[in-house]
Protein backbone atom coordinates (compact mmCIF):
# COMPACT_ATOMS: atom_id res chain seq x y z
CA UNK A 1 0.00 0.00 0.00
CA UNK A 2 1.07 3.74 -0.70
CA UNK A 3 1.87 5.75 2.58
CA UNK A 4 1.11 9.33 3.27
CA UNK A 5 4.93 9.59 2.79
CA UNK A 6 4.16 9.28 -0.61
CA UNK A 7 2.01 11.95 -1.01
CA UNK A 8 4.70 14.27 0.31
CA UNK A 9 6.60 13.10 -2.25
CA UNK A 10 3.53 13.63 -5.08
CA UNK A 11 3.31 16.91 -3.39
CA UNK A 12 6.56 18.56 -3.28
CA UNK A 13 6.93 17.00 -6.99
CA UNK A 14 4.03 19.16 -8.27
CA UNK A 15 5.25 22.24 -6.43
CA UNK A 16 8.78 22.48 -7.13
CA UNK A 17 9.36 25.69 -8.74
CA UNK A 18 10.27 25.15 -12.71
CA UNK A 19 12.52 28.31 -12.17
CA UNK A 20 15.47 26.27 -10.38
CA UNK A 21 15.99 25.36 -14.06
CA UNK A 22 17.96 28.95 -14.19
CA UNK A 23 20.41 28.43 -11.21
CA UNK A 24 23.16 26.28 -12.17
CA UNK A 25 23.41 25.61 -8.43
CA UNK A 26 19.99 24.27 -7.84
CA UNK A 27 18.78 22.69 -11.59
CA UNK A 28 19.40 19.26 -10.13
CA UNK A 29 16.74 19.27 -7.55
CA UNK A 30 14.54 18.91 -10.55
CA UNK A 31 16.06 15.45 -12.24
CA UNK A 32 13.61 13.16 -11.32
CA UNK A 33 15.30 10.55 -9.38
CA UNK A 34 15.01 12.80 -6.53
CA UNK A 35 11.34 12.06 -6.48
CA UNK A 36 11.22 8.18 -7.53
CA UNK A 37 11.78 5.24 -5.97
CA UNK A 38 15.40 5.12 -4.63
CA UNK A 39 15.37 1.93 -1.51
CA UNK A 40 13.57 -1.21 -0.56
CA UNK A 41 14.16 -2.55 2.59
CA UNK A 42 13.14 -5.35 4.48
CA UNK A 43 11.12 -6.28 7.52
CA UNK A 44 9.35 -8.44 9.51
CA UNK A 45 7.41 -8.81 13.06
CA UNK A 46 9.01 -6.79 16.13
CA UNK A 47 9.16 -10.00 18.44
CA UNK A 48 11.23 -11.66 15.51
CA UNK A 49 14.41 -9.55 16.18
CA UNK A 50 15.24 -11.84 19.60
CA UNK A 51 14.02 -14.98 17.99
CA UNK A 52 15.62 -17.17 15.31
CA UNK A 53 19.09 -16.88 14.20
CA UNK A 54 18.85 -13.94 16.45
CA UNK A 55 19.19 -15.90 19.55
CA UNK A 56 22.67 -15.79 20.81
CA UNK A 57 23.42 -20.00 21.72
CA UNK A 58 26.68 -21.46 22.44
CA UNK A 59 27.67 -24.79 20.81
CA UNK A 60 27.60 -26.30 24.20
CA UNK A 61 24.78 -25.64 24.65
CA UNK A 62 23.25 -26.42 20.93
CA UNK A 63 25.12 -29.40 21.11
CA UNK A 64 23.07 -30.49 24.79
CA UNK A 65 25.04 -29.26 27.11
CA UNK A 66 24.55 -25.99 29.42
CA UNK A 67 26.42 -23.00 28.45
CA UNK A 68 29.53 -22.20 29.83
CA UNK A 69 29.65 -18.70 29.28
CA UNK A 70 31.51 -19.44 26.32
CA UNK A 71 29.13 -17.71 23.61
CA UNK A 72 31.53 -15.54 21.95
CA UNK A 73 28.19 -14.90 20.06
CA UNK A 74 28.32 -18.48 18.62
CA UNK A 75 31.72 -18.09 16.92
CA UNK A 76 31.27 -15.64 14.31
CA UNK A 77 29.00 -18.21 12.67
CA UNK A 78 25.43 -17.87 11.77
CA UNK A 79 23.51 -20.60 13.41
CA UNK A 80 20.56 -21.75 12.84
CA UNK A 81 18.22 -24.69 14.93
CA UNK A 82 14.90 -25.70 13.26
CA UNK A 83 12.37 -26.64 15.64
CA UNK A 84 10.31 -28.39 13.29
CA UNK A 85 13.10 -30.66 11.80
CA UNK A 86 10.77 -33.52 11.73
CA UNK A 87 8.28 -31.75 9.63
CA UNK A 88 7.68 -33.70 5.91
CA UNK A 89 10.45 -32.35 4.02
CA UNK A 90 11.75 -30.08 6.82
CA UNK A 91 14.46 -31.83 8.00
CA UNK A 92 17.26 -29.68 5.91
CA UNK A 93 14.94 -26.26 5.91
CA UNK A 94 14.42 -23.90 7.94
CA UNK A 95 10.72 -23.84 9.09
CA UNK A 96 9.80 -20.54 11.20
CA UNK A 97 6.33 -21.91 12.40
CA UNK A 98 8.38 -24.13 14.68
CA UNK A 99 10.12 -21.09 16.52
CA UNK A 100 6.75 -19.90 16.90
CA UNK A 101 5.63 -22.78 18.38
CA UNK A 102 8.03 -23.36 20.49
CA UNK A 103 8.28 -19.81 21.99
CA UNK A 104 4.54 -19.40 21.83
CA UNK A 105 3.90 -17.93 25.23
CA UNK A 106 6.17 -15.58 24.68
CA UNK A 107 6.72 -14.78 21.22
CA UNK A 108 4.12 -12.69 19.34
CA UNK A 109 4.75 -13.33 15.82
CA UNK A 110 2.18 -11.48 14.00
CA UNK A 111 3.83 -8.27 12.69
CA UNK A 112 2.11 -4.71 12.51
CA UNK A 113 -1.03 -4.30 10.26
CA UNK A 114 0.21 -1.87 7.83
CA UNK A 115 -1.47 1.56 8.22
CA UNK A 116 -1.55 4.27 5.86
CA UNK A 117 0.37 6.95 8.33
CA UNK A 118 3.71 4.38 8.83
CA UNK A 119 6.65 5.81 8.56
CA UNK A 120 8.99 2.69 9.09
CA UNK A 121 7.82 -0.87 8.42
CA UNK A 122 7.57 -2.59 11.80
CA UNK A 123 6.11 0.06 14.82
CA UNK A 124 7.71 -1.59 17.49
CA UNK A 125 11.29 -1.94 18.22
CA UNK A 126 13.50 -4.21 16.17
CA UNK A 127 16.51 -3.86 18.31
CA UNK A 128 18.11 -7.10 20.06
CA UNK A 129 17.94 -7.55 23.54
CA UNK A 130 20.04 -10.76 23.61
CA UNK A 131 23.01 -8.07 22.66
CA UNK A 132 23.07 -6.21 25.52
CA UNK A 133 26.24 -7.34 26.93
CA UNK A 134 27.86 -6.42 23.99
CA UNK A 135 30.62 -3.66 24.38
CA UNK A 136 29.16 -1.55 21.14
CA UNK A 137 24.79 -2.96 21.64
CA UNK A 138 24.02 0.64 21.48
CA UNK A 139 25.62 1.56 17.76
CA UNK A 140 22.40 -0.68 16.47
CA UNK A 141 19.72 2.06 15.54
CA UNK A 142 16.14 0.84 16.34
CA UNK A 143 15.16 0.64 12.22
CA UNK A 144 12.23 -0.67 11.96
CA UNK A 145 13.72 -3.54 9.43
CA UNK A 146 16.37 -5.39 9.21
CA UNK A 147 20.20 -3.95 9.63
CA UNK A 148 22.93 -4.62 7.75
CA UNK A 149 26.08 -4.94 10.09
CA UNK A 150 28.77 -6.00 7.89
CA UNK A 151 29.20 -2.51 7.31
CA UNK A 152 28.73 -1.13 10.39
CA UNK A 153 32.42 -1.03 12.07
CA UNK A 154 30.79 -1.54 15.17
CA UNK A 155 28.91 -3.93 14.52
CA UNK A 156 30.18 -6.23 11.56
CA UNK A 157 31.74 -8.37 14.30
CA UNK A 158 28.08 -9.73 15.20
CA UNK A 159 26.70 -9.53 12.07
CA UNK A 160 25.44 -13.30 13.04
CA UNK A 161 23.42 -11.94 15.85
CA UNK A 162 22.05 -8.42 14.46
CA UNK A 163 20.88 -9.89 11.12
CA UNK A 164 19.84 -9.85 8.57
CA UNK A 165 22.80 -10.24 6.23
CA UNK A 166 26.19 -11.54 6.43
CA UNK A 167 29.55 -9.65 4.85
CA UNK A 168 30.95 -11.06 1.35
CA UNK A 169 34.20 -13.34 1.52
CA UNK A 170 35.49 -16.13 0.36
CA UNK A 171 33.66 -19.27 0.36
CA UNK A 172 35.03 -20.64 4.10
CA UNK A 173 34.64 -17.46 6.10
CA UNK A 174 30.99 -16.82 6.56
CA UNK A 175 29.56 -19.90 7.81
CA UNK A 176 26.30 -21.22 8.67
CA UNK A 177 25.16 -24.38 10.51
CA UNK A 178 21.77 -25.57 10.68
CA UNK A 179 20.69 -27.63 13.70
CA UNK A 180 17.78 -30.05 13.87
CA UNK A 181 15.11 -29.85 17.22
CA UNK A 182 17.78 -32.69 18.86
CA UNK A 183 20.61 -29.76 17.91
CA UNK A 184 22.39 -32.26 15.68
CA UNK A 185 24.83 -30.56 12.82
CA UNK A 186 22.58 -31.37 9.25
CA UNK A 187 23.59 -28.96 7.01
CA UNK A 188 26.77 -26.05 6.42
CA UNK A 189 27.10 -23.62 4.02
CA UNK A 190 28.81 -20.88 2.95
CA UNK A 191 26.50 -17.41 3.48
CA UNK A 192 28.63 -14.43 2.11
CA UNK A 193 26.15 -11.71 1.16
CA UNK A 194 25.33 -11.09 -2.86
CA UNK A 195 24.00 -7.16 -1.90
CA UNK A 196 27.34 -6.82 -0.07
CA UNK A 197 29.98 -8.43 -2.40
CA UNK A 198 28.37 -5.69 -4.51
CA UNK A 199 27.97 -2.89 -2.52
CA UNK A 200 24.83 -2.77 -2.97
CA UNK A 201 23.23 -1.96 0.40
CA UNK A 202 23.95 0.41 3.40
CA UNK A 203 24.47 -0.10 7.03
CA UNK A 204 20.79 0.25 7.62
CA UNK A 205 19.78 -1.99 5.51
CA UNK A 206 18.87 0.23 2.54
CA UNK A 207 19.27 -1.68 -0.54
CA UNK A 208 19.54 0.97 -3.92
CA UNK A 209 17.59 0.61 -7.12
CA UNK A 210 19.26 0.42 -10.62
CA UNK A 211 18.85 3.91 -11.59
CA UNK A 212 17.51 2.57 -15.07
CA UNK A 213 14.61 0.38 -15.44
CA UNK A 214 14.56 -2.77 -17.35
CA UNK A 215 12.78 -1.10 -20.43
CA UNK A 216 15.38 1.85 -20.59
CA UNK A 217 18.44 -0.84 -20.25
CA UNK A 218 19.65 -1.15 -24.46
CA UNK A 219 18.89 -4.37 -25.71
CA UNK A 220 19.51 -7.51 -25.03
CA UNK A 221 17.36 -6.52 -21.92
CA UNK A 222 17.93 -8.55 -18.85
CA UNK A 223 17.00 -9.20 -15.56
CA UNK A 224 20.36 -8.32 -14.06
CA UNK A 225 20.05 -7.55 -10.33
CA UNK A 226 24.05 -6.47 -9.53
CA UNK A 227 22.84 -2.74 -10.13
CA UNK A 228 20.35 -3.42 -6.87
CA UNK A 229 16.58 -3.94 -7.27
CA UNK A 230 15.35 -3.23 -10.82
CA UNK A 231 12.16 -1.69 -12.13
CA UNK A 232 10.34 -3.36 -14.61
CA UNK A 233 8.03 -1.31 -17.13
CA UNK A 234 9.10 -3.37 -20.16
CA UNK A 235 6.45 -3.36 -23.01
CA UNK A 236 6.70 -6.72 -23.00
CA UNK A 237 5.50 -7.02 -20.33
CA UNK A 238 1.93 -6.92 -18.72
CA UNK A 239 2.38 -4.66 -15.95
CA UNK A 240 3.63 -1.49 -18.46
CA UNK A 241 3.57 2.41 -17.91
CA UNK A 242 0.94 1.91 -21.11
CA UNK A 243 -1.51 0.62 -18.53
CA UNK A 244 -0.26 2.46 -15.73
CA UNK A 245 1.37 -0.23 -13.67
CA UNK A 246 5.10 -1.27 -13.11
CA UNK A 247 7.26 -4.16 -10.84
CA UNK A 248 9.72 -3.76 -8.75
CA UNK A 249 12.19 -6.43 -8.38
CA UNK A 250 14.13 -7.72 -5.42
CA UNK A 251 16.28 -10.71 -5.99
CA UNK A 252 17.84 -12.21 -2.79
CA UNK A 253 20.95 -14.78 -4.19
CA UNK A 254 22.36 -17.33 -2.14
CA UNK A 255 23.64 -16.27 1.27
CA UNK A 256 21.28 -13.53 1.23
CA UNK A 257 18.47 -15.99 0.82
CA UNK A 258 19.87 -18.21 3.40
CA UNK A 259 20.73 -15.78 6.10
CA UNK A 260 17.05 -14.32 5.78
CA UNK A 261 15.23 -17.24 6.45
CA UNK A 262 18.04 -17.94 8.88
CA UNK A 263 16.52 -14.76 11.10
CA UNK A 264 12.91 -15.52 10.67
CA UNK A 265 12.76 -14.28 7.09
CA UNK A 266 10.79 -10.97 5.09
CA UNK A 267 6.72 -10.23 6.67
CA UNK A 268 7.34 -6.31 5.50
CA UNK A 269 8.37 -4.72 2.02
CA UNK A 270 9.07 -1.44 2.43
CA UNK A 271 9.79 1.06 -0.68
CA UNK A 272 11.62 4.54 0.00
CA UNK A 273 11.99 7.75 -2.14
CA UNK A 274 14.29 10.34 -1.29
CA UNK A 275 13.66 12.82 2.19
CA UNK A 276 14.70 15.78 -0.02
CA UNK A 277 13.37 17.71 2.44
CA UNK A 278 15.37 16.82 4.99
CA UNK A 279 18.55 16.11 3.22
CA UNK A 280 18.48 20.11 1.75
CA UNK A 281 17.89 20.68 5.33
CA UNK A 282 21.11 19.03 6.29
CA UNK A 283 22.67 20.94 3.32
CA UNK A 284 23.24 17.97 0.93
CA UNK A 285 22.68 19.49 -2.16
CA UNK A 286 21.49 16.93 -5.79
CA UNK A 287 22.73 14.96 -7.10
CA UNK A 288 22.99 12.61 -4.42
CA UNK A 289 25.41 9.49 -5.58
CA UNK A 290 24.85 5.72 -4.25
CA UNK A 291 27.89 4.92 -1.71
CA UNK A 292 26.84 1.88 0.05
CA UNK A 293 30.19 2.41 2.56
CA UNK A 294 29.29 5.98 2.84
CA UNK A 295 25.49 6.60 1.84
CA UNK A 296 24.28 10.11 2.50
CA UNK A 297 21.08 9.84 1.32
CA UNK A 298 18.31 10.15 3.79
CA UNK A 299 14.86 7.66 3.11
CA UNK A 300 10.93 8.55 3.20
CA UNK A 301 8.81 5.22 3.29
CA UNK A 302 6.06 5.81 0.50
CA UNK A 303 4.74 2.31 0.04
CA UNK A 304 5.22 -1.15 2.26
CA UNK A 305 3.47 -4.43 1.80
CA UNK A 306 2.95 -6.61 4.56
CA UNK A 307 2.08 -10.66 4.71
CA UNK A 308 1.97 -12.80 7.54
CA UNK A 309 3.14 -15.60 6.15
CA UNK A 310 7.00 -15.78 6.04
CA UNK A 311 8.58 -14.65 1.98
CA UNK A 312 11.06 -17.31 2.79
CA UNK A 313 9.23 -20.37 2.85
CA UNK A 314 11.97 -23.58 2.01
CA UNK A 315 11.55 -26.78 2.26
CA UNK A 316 13.65 -30.25 1.12
CA UNK A 317 13.01 -32.05 -2.22
CA UNK A 318 13.99 -33.69 -4.99
CA UNK A 319 17.34 -34.62 -2.80
CA UNK A 320 18.32 -31.10 -1.84
CA UNK A 321 18.69 -29.24 1.61
CA UNK A 322 15.77 -27.22 1.44
CA UNK A 323 17.75 -23.60 2.57
CA UNK A 324 20.60 -24.91 1.01
CA UNK A 325 19.17 -25.19 -2.69
CA UNK A 326 19.50 -21.39 -2.38
CA UNK A 327 23.41 -21.67 -2.24
CA UNK A 328 23.27 -23.38 -6.19
CA UNK A 329 21.56 -21.99 -8.27
CA UNK A 330 18.63 -20.71 -7.17
CA UNK A 331 17.08 -17.60 -5.45
CA UNK A 332 14.51 -15.62 -3.98
CA UNK A 333 13.00 -13.00 -5.95
CA UNK A 334 10.22 -10.38 -4.37
CA UNK A 335 7.83 -8.84 -7.00
CA UNK A 336 5.94 -5.48 -6.08
CA UNK A 337 2.80 -4.58 -8.86
CA UNK A 338 2.54 -1.09 -8.68
CA UNK A 339 -0.57 0.45 -10.27
CA UNK A 340 -0.91 4.43 -10.32
CA UNK A 341 -4.43 4.37 -11.77
CA UNK B 1 -6.65 -7.52 -6.36
CA UNK B 2 -4.19 -4.99 -6.25
CA UNK B 3 -5.93 -1.43 -5.13
CA UNK B 4 -5.47 1.98 -7.24
CA UNK B 5 -3.22 4.52 -6.08
CA UNK B 6 -6.40 6.65 -5.77
CA UNK B 7 -8.18 4.37 -3.38
CA UNK B 8 -5.01 3.65 -1.42
CA UNK B 9 -3.84 6.94 -0.42
CA UNK B 10 -7.49 8.77 -0.80
CA UNK B 11 -6.73 11.09 -3.39
CA UNK B 12 -9.49 13.83 -3.68
CA UNK B 13 -9.60 16.70 -5.79
CA UNK B 14 -12.08 19.45 -4.50
CA UNK B 15 -13.17 22.57 -6.82
CA UNK B 16 -14.98 25.96 -6.16
CA UNK B 17 -15.63 28.68 -8.86
CA UNK B 18 -16.59 32.02 -8.07
CA UNK B 19 -17.41 35.31 -9.70
CA UNK B 20 -15.51 38.22 -8.90
CA UNK B 21 -17.43 41.43 -9.40
CA UNK B 22 -16.03 44.63 -8.49
CA UNK B 23 -13.85 42.76 -6.25
CA UNK B 24 -16.23 40.72 -4.64
CA UNK B 25 -16.33 36.98 -4.53
CA UNK B 26 -19.50 35.54 -4.68
CA UNK B 27 -19.74 31.30 -5.04
CA UNK B 28 -21.43 29.39 -7.83
CA UNK B 29 -20.23 26.15 -7.50
CA UNK B 30 -18.33 23.74 -4.93
CA UNK B 31 -18.08 20.21 -5.44
CA UNK B 32 -15.68 17.30 -5.16
CA UNK B 33 -14.14 16.25 -8.71
CA UNK B 34 -12.56 13.06 -10.77
CA UNK B 35 -8.71 12.45 -10.89
CA UNK B 36 -8.62 10.27 -14.05
CA UNK B 37 -6.57 7.78 -15.14
CA UNK B 38 -4.11 10.12 -16.85
CA UNK B 39 -2.79 11.01 -13.52
CA UNK B 40 -1.67 7.73 -12.89
CA UNK B 41 -0.41 7.34 -16.63
CA UNK B 42 1.78 10.15 -15.79
CA UNK B 43 3.13 8.82 -12.73
CA UNK B 44 3.75 4.99 -14.25
CA UNK B 45 6.29 7.09 -16.51
CA UNK B 46 8.17 8.34 -13.73
CA UNK B 47 8.41 5.79 -11.72
CA UNK B 48 9.30 3.29 -14.00
CA UNK B 49 11.64 5.41 -15.28
CA UNK B 50 10.67 5.73 -18.78
CA UNK B 51 9.45 9.55 -19.44
CA UNK B 52 10.87 12.66 -18.94
CA UNK B 53 13.77 13.05 -16.63
CA UNK B 54 12.67 16.45 -15.92
CA UNK B 55 10.40 16.87 -12.77
CA UNK B 56 8.56 20.03 -13.92
CA UNK B 57 7.11 17.66 -17.08
CA UNK B 58 4.88 15.70 -14.61
CA UNK B 59 3.66 19.04 -12.87
CA UNK B 60 -0.03 20.28 -13.74
CA UNK B 61 0.61 23.63 -15.47
CA UNK B 62 -1.98 24.07 -17.78
CA UNK B 63 -5.74 23.94 -17.77
CA UNK B 64 -8.86 23.43 -20.47
CA UNK B 65 -11.95 24.73 -20.33
CA UNK B 66 -15.14 23.58 -21.93
CA UNK B 67 -18.80 24.32 -23.34
CA UNK B 68 -20.11 20.82 -23.90
CA UNK B 69 -19.74 19.39 -20.11
CA UNK B 70 -21.54 16.11 -18.38
CA UNK B 71 -21.37 14.49 -15.45
CA UNK B 72 -21.29 11.21 -17.39
CA UNK B 73 -17.28 12.10 -17.85
CA UNK B 74 -16.54 12.20 -14.78
CA UNK B 75 -15.12 9.01 -14.79
CA UNK B 76 -11.51 7.75 -14.34
CA UNK B 77 -11.74 7.06 -18.29
CA UNK B 78 -11.82 10.51 -19.49
CA UNK B 79 -8.90 11.73 -21.68
CA UNK B 80 -10.22 15.11 -22.57
CA UNK B 81 -13.00 17.88 -22.50
CA UNK B 82 -16.12 17.27 -24.30
CA UNK B 83 -16.14 20.86 -25.89
CA UNK B 84 -12.95 22.17 -24.92
CA UNK B 85 -12.51 25.54 -26.59
CA UNK B 86 -10.49 24.74 -29.70
CA UNK B 87 -8.87 28.59 -30.75
CA UNK B 88 -7.06 30.94 -29.22
CA UNK B 89 -9.33 33.78 -30.09
CA UNK B 90 -11.60 31.74 -27.57
CA UNK B 91 -9.48 32.06 -24.67
CA UNK B 92 -8.15 35.14 -24.99
CA UNK B 93 -10.76 37.29 -27.52
CA UNK B 94 -9.89 40.47 -28.62
CA UNK B 95 -9.15 42.51 -25.26
CA UNK B 96 -6.72 42.81 -22.53
CA UNK B 97 -6.57 38.76 -21.52
CA UNK B 98 -3.94 37.99 -18.80
CA UNK B 99 -4.07 34.28 -19.85
CA UNK B 100 -1.23 32.84 -21.19
CA UNK B 101 -2.62 30.09 -23.63
CA UNK B 102 -0.43 27.56 -25.27
CA UNK B 103 -0.61 24.79 -28.46
CA UNK B 104 -0.05 21.12 -28.08
CA UNK B 105 -0.58 17.79 -28.04
CA UNK B 106 -2.62 15.53 -25.89
CA UNK B 107 -2.30 12.00 -25.06
CA UNK B 108 -5.20 9.76 -25.44
CA UNK B 109 -5.24 6.53 -24.06
CA UNK B 110 -1.47 6.13 -24.61
CA UNK B 111 -2.02 7.37 -27.87
CA UNK B 112 -0.63 11.36 -28.90
CA UNK B 113 -2.93 13.48 -31.00
CA UNK B 114 -1.00 15.43 -33.63
CA UNK B 115 -3.65 17.97 -34.03
CA UNK B 116 -2.56 21.67 -32.28
CA UNK B 117 -5.04 21.86 -29.13
CA UNK B 118 -5.11 24.97 -26.77
CA UNK B 119 -4.45 25.06 -23.41
CA UNK B 120 -4.13 28.27 -20.73
CA UNK B 121 -1.45 27.95 -18.82
CA UNK B 122 -1.45 28.15 -14.87
CA UNK B 123 1.11 30.34 -13.75
CA UNK B 124 3.53 28.67 -11.17
CA UNK B 125 2.53 31.95 -8.95
CA UNK B 126 -1.10 30.37 -8.63
CA UNK B 127 0.28 26.98 -7.52
CA UNK B 128 -0.23 26.53 -3.60
CA UNK B 129 1.07 24.09 -1.00
CA UNK B 130 -1.61 24.09 1.45
CA UNK B 131 0.26 21.75 3.34
CA UNK B 132 2.38 18.24 3.21
CA UNK B 133 0.06 16.32 1.12
CA UNK B 134 -2.55 19.07 -0.85
CA UNK B 135 -1.65 21.20 -3.90
CA UNK B 136 -4.16 23.84 -5.05
CA UNK B 137 -4.57 25.53 -8.18
CA UNK B 138 -5.97 28.78 -8.32
CA UNK B 139 -7.27 29.51 -12.60
CA UNK B 140 -8.04 32.95 -12.83
CA UNK B 141 -10.66 34.33 -15.74
CA UNK B 142 -10.13 38.02 -15.97
CA UNK B 143 -12.96 39.83 -17.29
CA UNK B 144 -11.10 39.99 -21.01
CA UNK B 145 -11.14 36.29 -21.28
CA UNK B 146 -13.70 33.63 -22.47
CA UNK B 147 -15.93 36.00 -24.07
CA UNK B 148 -15.56 35.31 -27.22
CA UNK B 149 -17.15 31.88 -27.31
CA UNK B 150 -19.27 30.18 -30.22
CA UNK B 151 -22.82 31.10 -30.29
CA UNK B 152 -24.98 30.64 -27.02
CA UNK B 153 -22.15 28.50 -25.70
CA UNK B 154 -21.70 28.35 -21.84
CA UNK B 155 -18.27 27.04 -20.02
CA UNK B 156 -19.31 24.58 -18.10
CA UNK B 157 -16.02 21.99 -17.61
CA UNK B 158 -12.90 22.47 -17.02
CA UNK B 159 -9.47 19.65 -17.11
CA UNK B 160 -6.30 20.26 -15.31
CA UNK B 161 -3.22 18.95 -17.35
CA UNK B 162 0.30 17.54 -16.63
CA UNK B 163 2.74 19.37 -18.56
CA UNK B 164 4.77 17.23 -20.73
CA UNK B 165 5.25 13.21 -19.24
CA UNK B 166 7.42 11.62 -21.93
CA UNK B 167 9.25 14.80 -23.07
CA UNK B 168 7.74 14.75 -26.93
CA UNK B 169 9.35 17.79 -28.93
CA UNK B 170 5.85 19.29 -29.02
CA UNK B 171 4.68 19.55 -25.43
CA UNK B 172 2.17 16.90 -25.46
CA UNK B 173 0.15 17.00 -22.05
CA UNK B 174 -2.13 14.49 -20.24
CA UNK B 175 -5.44 15.01 -18.49
CA UNK B 176 -5.17 14.71 -14.77
CA UNK B 177 -8.18 15.76 -13.33
CA UNK B 178 -11.76 16.79 -14.82
CA UNK B 179 -14.94 18.33 -13.46
CA UNK B 180 -18.42 19.54 -14.88
CA UNK B 181 -19.68 22.48 -13.23
CA UNK B 182 -23.30 24.29 -14.09
CA UNK B 183 -23.53 26.42 -17.20
CA UNK B 184 -21.87 30.07 -16.60
CA UNK B 185 -22.24 32.54 -19.39
CA UNK B 186 -18.62 34.39 -19.45
CA UNK B 187 -18.83 38.18 -20.28
CA UNK B 188 -16.39 41.16 -19.61
CA UNK B 189 -19.18 41.99 -16.40
CA UNK B 190 -17.13 39.70 -14.22
CA UNK B 191 -14.12 37.46 -13.70
CA UNK B 192 -14.07 33.98 -12.56
CA UNK B 193 -11.32 32.25 -10.28
CA UNK B 194 -11.06 28.31 -10.47
CA UNK B 195 -9.60 27.45 -7.18
CA UNK B 196 -8.97 23.38 -7.30
CA UNK B 197 -7.24 21.37 -4.41
CA UNK B 198 -5.56 18.12 -5.02
CA UNK B 199 -5.16 16.24 -1.40
CA UNK B 200 -2.75 12.99 -1.24
CA UNK B 201 -4.24 11.41 1.52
Amino acid sequence: MFVQGFGEVLTDALTVNPALADLPAASSILDTSNFTFQAVAFGKDAGGFVQHSHVIYSIQYVNGNSASGASSYDLGLLNIVNYASDAPSGASSYIPSGTYLKFLSTYDSVPNYPSVGDTRLERGSTLNANLSGYQYASALPDLGHYANPALDSQLSSIWNKVGGFAPSGAATTYWYQLYDKDVSLINFGNVSSFFNGNQLMDKDGYLTISPLSVAALPPPITTDFTNGSIIVASLTDSRTPSEGRMILKSSFYKGDAVSMAAFGGVKHVGVYCLDLKEMLNSSLIPPYGWDALNNIRKYKLVAKVTILDDAFYNRDGNGEAGIGKWLTDSNVTISLDFDFK
Amino acid sequence: MIKSLTSQLGIKGHLTVHKVVDGQEELVYDEDNVIVSGFGWALAHLYGKVGSDTITDYQIDRVKLGVSGASALQVSTTVDLSGPLSSQAEYVGAGDSNLAVVSGFRWANDVATTTGEWYAKIPFSKVTKVDDRTVRYTIFIDEDSCNNLRTDANLNEIGLFIKNPKANATETSVLAAYRYFSNIRKTSDFALVFRWTISFG
